[in-house]
C-alpha cells in the first residue's frame, strides 16, 4: 500500500507532469521574453519528463516492485530535471522583474526557490537513507 | 549571463543522467529484495552489535577487576617489602649493603 507521503508527492509529480505538459502546449510568454524557443521547448520537457519518471518511481516503488530501496534514485533524476526547470524559470521570472519593474514577480520567484529547496530536501533525505540502507543490502555475490 | 540558462539546463541534465546510471548499476549489482528484509537484516545487525558490545562490556569490566587486584596485590607487597626494611634497620641491618 502507498503511503501518505508517496501519495502527496505522487500527486505534486503528477502536477508538475501537467504543468510541464501545458507549458509544452502553450509555452509561457514570460519564459519566451527571456529565453530561446529551443530552450523554452527544453524547458518545459524537463517538468514534462521529471515530473512523469518521479511520478512512475515513487508510484510503483510501493506497490509494484515491494519497495526495492534502489528505484528511489529514478525518483532523484526526475526530481533532478523538475530543479532545473525550476531554477531556470525563477531566472527567468528575475530578469524580467528587472526589466519591467514587476517586483511581484520576484514573490512568485521566491515561492518557486521555496518549492526547489523542498524538493532538494527531499533529494538529501532519500540520498542518505538509501546509502544507510545499502550497508546491509545483498549483493549476488553474498549469501543472504 | 547569456549562458546561464544553458548550464542550468545542462546541470539539471546531468544530474538527471548520473542519478539515473547510478540506480541502473545500483540495481544491476544488488540483490534485488524488499526494503523488510532490509530492515530485519539491519535490526539483526543492531541486535548483534549490541550484544557484542555487552560482551566487550563485560570483558572491560573483568580485566579492570583484574587490574584492581594486582594493584592491591601490589600494594601488600610494597607495604610487607617496607616493613620488612624497617625492621632490617631496626635490627642494625641495612638492607642497602
Amino acid at each position: 500500500m502507498i503511503s501518505r507521503t508517496s501519495g502527496i508527492l505522487l500527486v505534486s509529480y503528477i502536477l508538475v507532469f501537467l504543468g510541464g505538459f501545458g507549458y509544452l502546449v502553450s509555452p509561457s510568454p514570460e519564459i519566451a521574453g527571456v529565453i530561446h524557443d529551443s530552450e523554452a521547448l527544453i524547458w518545459g520537457l524537463f517538468y514534462l519528463a521529471g515530473g512523469l519518471i518521479a511520478a512512475i518511481f515513487t508510484g510503483l516503488r510501493p506497490i509494484l516492485l515491494t519497495k526495492i530501496t534502489p528505484l528511489w534514485y529514478f525518483e532523484v533524476a526526475g526530481i533532478s530535471l523538475i530543479v532545473s526547470a525550476n531554477l531556470v524559470h525563477m531566472y527567468a521570472l528575475y530578469e524580467i522583474a528587472l526589466m519591467t519593474g514587476q517586483v511581484n514577480l520576484l514573490a512568485l520567484a521566491a515561492v518557486i526557490i521555496a518549492y526547489t529547496l523542498t524538493l532538494i530536501g527531499r533529494c538529501v533525505e532519500v540520498l542518505s537513507l538509501i546509502r544507510y540502507l545499502s550497508q546491509f543490502a545483498l549483493t549476488p555475490d553474498s549469501e543472504g | 549571463m547569456e549562458n546561464f540558462i544553458p548550464i542550468l539546463l545542462s546541470a539539471g541534465g546531468a544530474a538527471f543522467l548520473t542519478a539515473l546510471i547510478t540506480g541502473i548499476r545500483s540495481l544491476s549489482s544488488s540483490k534485488l529484495e524488499s526494503e523488510a528484509a532490509l530492515m530485519k537484516r539491519l535490526n539483526d545487525a543492531i541486535r548483534d552489535g549490541s550484544e557484542r558490545e555487552d560482551a566487550l562490556e563485560i570483558a572491560k569490566k573483568k580485566e579492570e577487576d583484574r587490574a584492581e587486584m594486582f594493584r592491591l596485590e601490589r600494594d601488600e607487597a610494597l607495604e610487607k617489602a617496607a616493613m620488612y626494611r624497617r625492621r632490617l634497620i631496626d635490627h642494625g641491618i641495612n638492607p642497602e649493603g
